[in-house]
């Protein structure tokens, strides 16, 4: 088909250019189509090229829309991991943050702060079970005059896990302030927690405790004990404790009082 | 060019550019509350040094956290030296980190991944 046009269109060619025709009364009217007929040509060929050119251009607008899509995608799958990696950190932080704030940091035994949590705990759920020993080593600042802070904190970290062993299941330690101990009891047998801590006061005084180049220290502990009463809040059994302690002290220390 | 010299706040790295060496300094937290304010300085330079001239590019970082708005400026900074490396421009990035802070090498590496330039992570004790 458009090899006879080619073919067509040398004819064409060759008879307007033929000197036999130059006076031919068809030759204007040939001659005037094939004008009309070339602009037509030129101006579907110009059309193509347009349309050529809008579809490269649409096809490249979608390559970078594309492309960018693409990075936008993989810029916002990283920083979702990395934000999640950072959040899991935050949250593990958190944790042992938590944590560490209920312990005692010479100790390791559960703090103060851990200790008033409990406390408040147990009351709410059976006030009535409570007793509370407030259990200071004797004469703790001599020990730290003559031995040293180091050895003192030595002694007090032992005196702290013989509590421990001492009380096991029966109650809770906490490490209450300088050299004071706090053990909550939530027990209806009280005869029990009295025989444990007279236990603890005599294991103590039997017990020698490391000093400096082999030195052996003696010590002591003074135990006051309070038992829940009707109207009895937080504050008061605390210092009912306090008080009996110090009733402790004053009649000759190695001993328990119980209020 | 103007070299830039940011001092480290709380919140926002150390920033200095040295354009005659082609040294880009960072250092510290980044957690601006503007982060594409903050870095505009940053991108620019990158940006007109990359036009400027065909010289090598080296980023010396000693980055600790990101927030996500600063990883995502970091992320386009990082695409657009690999695009200048593809086009054969020498590009490095040295990333040290203490090696307590194992994090910090872990978002290094994904920074890493999308780079094929020289990109070391660096642990220091």
């Amino acid at each position: 088909m458009k090899k006879n046009i080619k073919e067509l269109e040398q004819r064409v060619e060759q008879a307007l250019a033929a000197s036999e025709y130059q006076n031919h009364p068809l030759r204007d009217v040939l001659a005037e189509l094939w004008e009309y007929n070339q602009d037509h040509w030129s101006r579907i060929e110009q059309m193509i090229r347009l349309s050529d050119s809008y579809q490269d251009m649409i096809l490249h607008r979608e390559k970078t829309l594309g492309e960018r899509f693409d990075k936008h995608l993989r810029q916002l799958e990283k920083i979702t991991r990395i934000s999640d990696r950072y959040q899991t950190a935050l949250r593990e932080a958190n944790l042992e943050l938590e944590q560490a704030s209920y312990v005692d940091t010479l100790t390791g035994l559960p703090n103060r702060r851990k200790m008033l949590r409990r406390l408040k705990m147990e009351f709410d759920h059976h006030p009535e079970m409570i007793s509370l020993a407030m259990i200071d080593v004797d004469f703790f600042k001599h020990i730290n005059d003559q031995h040293g802070h180091f050895i003192g904190d030595d002694v007090l970290i032992a005196i702290g896990q013989l509590i421990d062993h001492q009380i096991g299941e029966l109650g809770h330690i906490a490490r209450w302030g300088g050299e004071e101990f706090l053990v909550i009891f939530a027990q209806e047998d009280v005869s029990r927690v009295h025989r444990c801590l007279q236990d603890l006061i005599d294991a103590t005084a039997a017990t020698n405790f490391d000093g400096f180049a082999g030195a052996q220290i003696k010590t002591s502990v003074s135990v006051g004990f309070a038992e829940y009463r009707e109207g009895d809040s937080i504050d008061s059994m605390l210092t009912r404790a306090d008080d009996a302690l110090y009733q402790a002290k004053r009649e000759g220390r190695n001993r328990m009082v119980a209020v | 060019m103007n070299d830039l010299t940011i001092v480290s706040t709380q919140s926002t790295p150390l920033i200095e550019t040295d354009s005659t060496r082609g040294v880009i300094y960072m250092e510290g937290d980044s957690y601006p509350e503007n982060s594409f304010e903050f870095y505009g300085d940053l991108v620019g330079w990158v940006t007109a040094y990359l036009q400027e001239n065909s010289r090598p590019l080296v980023l010396e970082l000693a980055l600790l956290y990101l927030n996500t708005s600063s990883i995502k400026v970091m992320m386009d900074i990082f695409d657009e030296l690999e695009e200048a490396h593809q086009a054969g421009r020498d590009i490095t990035v040295n990333w040290r980190y203490d090696s307590d802070n194992e994090r910090v090498a872990e978002l290094a590496e994904e920074f890493k991944e999308d780079c094929s330039f020289s990109f070391n992570i660096i642990g220091q004790e």
